[in-house]
């Protein structure tokens, strides 16, 4: 046979494409239930680290039933527009001036409530994500995960080391009495510890993926404002949020407190 | 004789025929991905898996393929094998998969793999073929590795994420070399290999 001609060219050429995408088609629906299933899994195991559950692909799933109390969506006006778990789940946020989706899960671990919002920003290359946990004050961050789609390996994919995520716990909101939402901030060059508050040492060697932390970070809970305002009026628990703030869980919460008290016992 | 050929086909790319220092092929995806020893091996393990198995596909099609568009053909069995390993690491092995993220992808791009295809499985039969994808695969696996650790153990003072540079180095005032950890240092990691490996062997040099 001649195999140069033009009808065999385009006959063999015809063949080719649809075998392969016959092939390509079969492997990912056959593996389409499994894939999904590792993201699932994966979403759940950064849920519960937030607040500091650790799971693996066998328990997470379980573990997420118990410590996931409530799970629902929000708009950018505080309004509950899902109120189902599973649905919940599998939002995923989107922000835009209207019409936003804004997944919130209700944890509770060893008494205490949490409330775990996903984060979504843009890192140097490409996305960033993650999500937060915030203590029942609505202002305390209790514990974060972050990942990244494309960051510079070894410089800017430390977001996802355990040291840098745990420079973000324990750190506010909000300034002591202001209703104005100020986040966290990054800074270089070590000067975080002047702002014991709101300051994140940089990575070194990823200004710019940095940035992009502190920008998700303070752009996502700059829509979650009005849902956390509405809730922190109206439900019981967390209704005089400053009074618990600086009585009950002084030494835990407000780390400028806590060294000033142990320097005036020093002194 | 036939054995003794075919054992050549894995051990020389290991070698002197390698395909990163002699054949100066794939050199830009040994700078993207040996930062850390980790992602560099399995990188080598995928791109392996897709040069032999691709080698082997086009090796059997050989003698079907119109020559005008040998080409799009092989790309697009080297993608589909790409896109096979993709989805069976997504699959099987999720955290793997996510910290090697666009590198696997850009297998696809790797010139080695079409490298090979066009210089070897378009005239060999299916076995030899699939053993000069193993052998370039493990040829390009071994200069990367040399390159990550390297890279790893001077740029970050680690070696598969765990410190091996005890600490009191660095309290008497050792320090990372930052700069091991920019692409250019991959590059002149790799021409100080083909450097040591042109002096060790004569007949690689050019005249």
């Amino acid at each position: 046979m001649n195999v140069q001609k033009n009808s065999y060219t385009i006959i063999y050429a015809s063949i080719m494409v649809v075998a392969v995408a016959a092939i390509l088609t079969a492997v990912s629906f056959g593996l389409k239930d499994r894939q999904q299933n590792n993201i699932d899994n994966e979403k759940r195991q950064n849920i519960l680290k937030t607040v500091n559950v650790e799971a693996n692909d066998e328990n997470a799933a379980q573990l997420f039933e118990q410590t996931v109390k409530e799970a629902f969506v929000v708009n950018e006006k505080g309004e509950i527009i899902e109120s189902n778990k599973d649905n919940a789940f599998k939002t995923s946020i989107s922000i835009s001036d209207e019409n936003c989706q804004l997944p919130v899960f209700k944890c509770e671990k060893d008494g205490k409530a949490y409330f775990v919002v996903p984060l979504k920003g843009n890192g140097l290359w490409g996305d960033i994500w993650g999500y937060a946990s915030l203590e029942s004050d609505l202002n305390t961050i209790a514990g974060v995960v972050f990942d990244h789609a494309s960051e510079t390996p070894g410089l800017g994919d430390k977001i996802t080391t355990k040291e840098f995520q745990q420079l973000f716990v324990g750190k506010k909101l909000y300034d002591e009495g202001s209703q104005d939402l100020k986040g966290v901030t990054i800074y270089k060059g070590g000067l975080a510890k002047n702002d014991p508050l709101h300051g994140i040492d940089a990575l070194s060697g990823a200004t710019l993926t940095s940035n992009g932390v502190q920008n998700m970070i303070n752009d996502c809970f700059k829509v979650y404002q009005a849902y956390f305002k509405n809730i922190s009026t109206s439900a019981p628990v967390v209704e005089q949020p400053k009074e618990v703030e600086c009585s009950d869980s002084l030494a835990t919460a407000i780390p400028a407190c806590d060294s000033t008290n142990v320097n005036t016992i020093n002194e | 004789m036939a054995q003794n050929n075919n054992l050549e086909l894995i051990t020389k790319p290991l070698n002197l025929n390698n395909p990163v220092t002699a054949q100066i092929l794939g050199i830009c995806s040994a700078l993207a991905v040996t930062v850390q020893l980790e992602p560099a091996i399995v990188m080598a393990i995928s791109v392996t898996v897709v040069t032999a198995l691709s080698n082997f596909v086009i090796s059997l099609l050989r003698n079907t393929i119109p020559s005008r568009i040998r080409i799009i053909v092989q790309l697009m069995i080297v993608s589909l094998m790409v896109i096979l390993v993709d989805q069976v690491l997504k699959a099987y092995m999720y955290q793997l998969d996510k910290q090697l993220s666009v590198y696997v992808g850009l297998i696809i791009t790797n010139c080695i793999v079409m490298g090979r295809l066009e210089a070897f499985a378009l005239g060999n039969k299916p076995l030899p073929a699939l053993l000069d994808g193993i052998g370039n695969g493990a040829g390009y696996g071994v200069i990367l590795v040399i390159v990550a650790f390297i890279r790893e153990l001077f740029g970050s003072g680690k070696l598969f994420g765990c410190q091996v540079i005890p600490d009191c180095f660095y309290n008497l005032g050792y320090e990372n070399c930052g700069f091991m950890l920019n692409p250019p240092m991959a590059l002149i990691l790799i021409g100080m290999i083909i450097w040591i490996q042109r002096s060790k062997y004569k007949e690689l040099q050019e005249k």
